[in-house]
């Protein structure tokens, strides 16, 4: 009788640990603290249903397409792949070298698609506040980029990126 | 290593595996909450917090049985299987997938606690392998 109660106790914990852990009760909280500043906030005008919204290949994070961080390339086969954050599109870069035919990042000035290799870029964690808090943001004109930080070449930036 | 040292010691382990397991489980989504439970949206270490929580309850379902269970070979059986599972949590983040970015708090704080936490339950269920096998050798 004594194992049996104390079996059913432990029971009880453990089946109440299983619902109070599989639904969190902070798991709404986010939702009040995205109402200021987010990027992600502003879906693209065209992307109506949620599955429309492309998806960051690196951190799975919907890609708002009309920031100006956003980056989107051609992998060899042809398949489009979108970035989330500049940082994101470098650290893919360096981990799967040579697997983008082609790379388009996002003037920060002009808010236009430019060649990420004809690009030059700035970090500077304290200007711009990425999705990601890489603090990478493209330019497509150098005076542009010099009035944030030293610019950096499309190689440069990708030799001295690191995610340590 | 007297008797009843051993037995002590013996009875301490469910419930120092049981409170691991509730601290995997809690780490990704209140203590060090990753990106998704904070100002961001859904993403990658969401799904590692999700697996987390899976291998957290695991530990604690067979932190429970060893109160019940024991036979020597089910104690070592569960204690075997607890030094894997930590194994797990510590390689769950990369198997699964967290933040690049060394800003972001999954990356920075989440990460290495359930590292850290798998690496105890690694070496606490290490030893509790070692207790247990090492009564019987004792009796021999």
């Amino acid at each position: 009788m004594r194992l049996s109660l104390g079996f059913t106790r432990w029971m009880a914990i453990f089946i109440f640990s299983i619902f109070y852990f599989a639904f969190p009760l902070n798991s709404g909280a986010h939702s009040p603290a995205q109402g200021h500043e987010h990027v992600h906030q502003h879906h693209h005008q065209h992307h109506s249903a949620m599955e429309d919204v492309p998806k960051c290949t690196v951190c799975g994070m919907k890609v708002n397409m009309e920031g100006k961080f956003a980056s989107w390339g051609k992998d060899a086969n042809n398949n489009l792949v979108y970035f989330c954050d500049v940082g994101d599109m470098l650290y893919h870069l360096q981990k799967n070298s040579g697997t983008l035919k082609e790379v388009y990042v996002k003037d920060y000035e002009k808010n236009e698609w430019i060649e990420a290799k004809e690009a030059f870029y700035v970090q500077a964690k304290e200007h711009f506040r990425t999705p990601m808090r890489w603090g990478i943001a493209a330019f497509k004109n150098k005076e542009d980029a010099k009035k944030y930080g030293e610019p950096k070449t499309f190689s440069e930036i990708l030799s001295t990126f690191s995610s340590k | 290593m007297n008797e009843e040292n051993s037995q002590r010691i013996k009875k301490i382990f469910p419930f120092l595996f049981c409170i691991l397991g509730v601290g995997i489980i809690a780490t990704p989504y209140y203590i060090y909450p990753v990106c998704e439970y904070l100002i961001y949206q859904r993403m990658i270490c969401s799904y590692t917090a999700l697996a987390e929580a899976i291998l957290g309850l695991l530990i604690i379902g067979l932190a429970l049985g060893m109160f019940f269970l024991k036979t020597r070979k089910a104690l070592l059986g569960i204690s075997l299987v607890l030094i894997f599972l930590g194994i797990l949590v510590i390689l769950g983040p990369s198997l699964v997938g967290y933040c690049p970015s060394p800003e972001m708090p999954c990356h920075k704080y989440t990460v290495p606690a359930l590292r850290i936490e798998g690496a105890v339950l690694s070496l606490l269920a290490f030893f509790s392998f070692f207790v247990h096998f090492r009564q019987r050798t004792q009796h021999r």
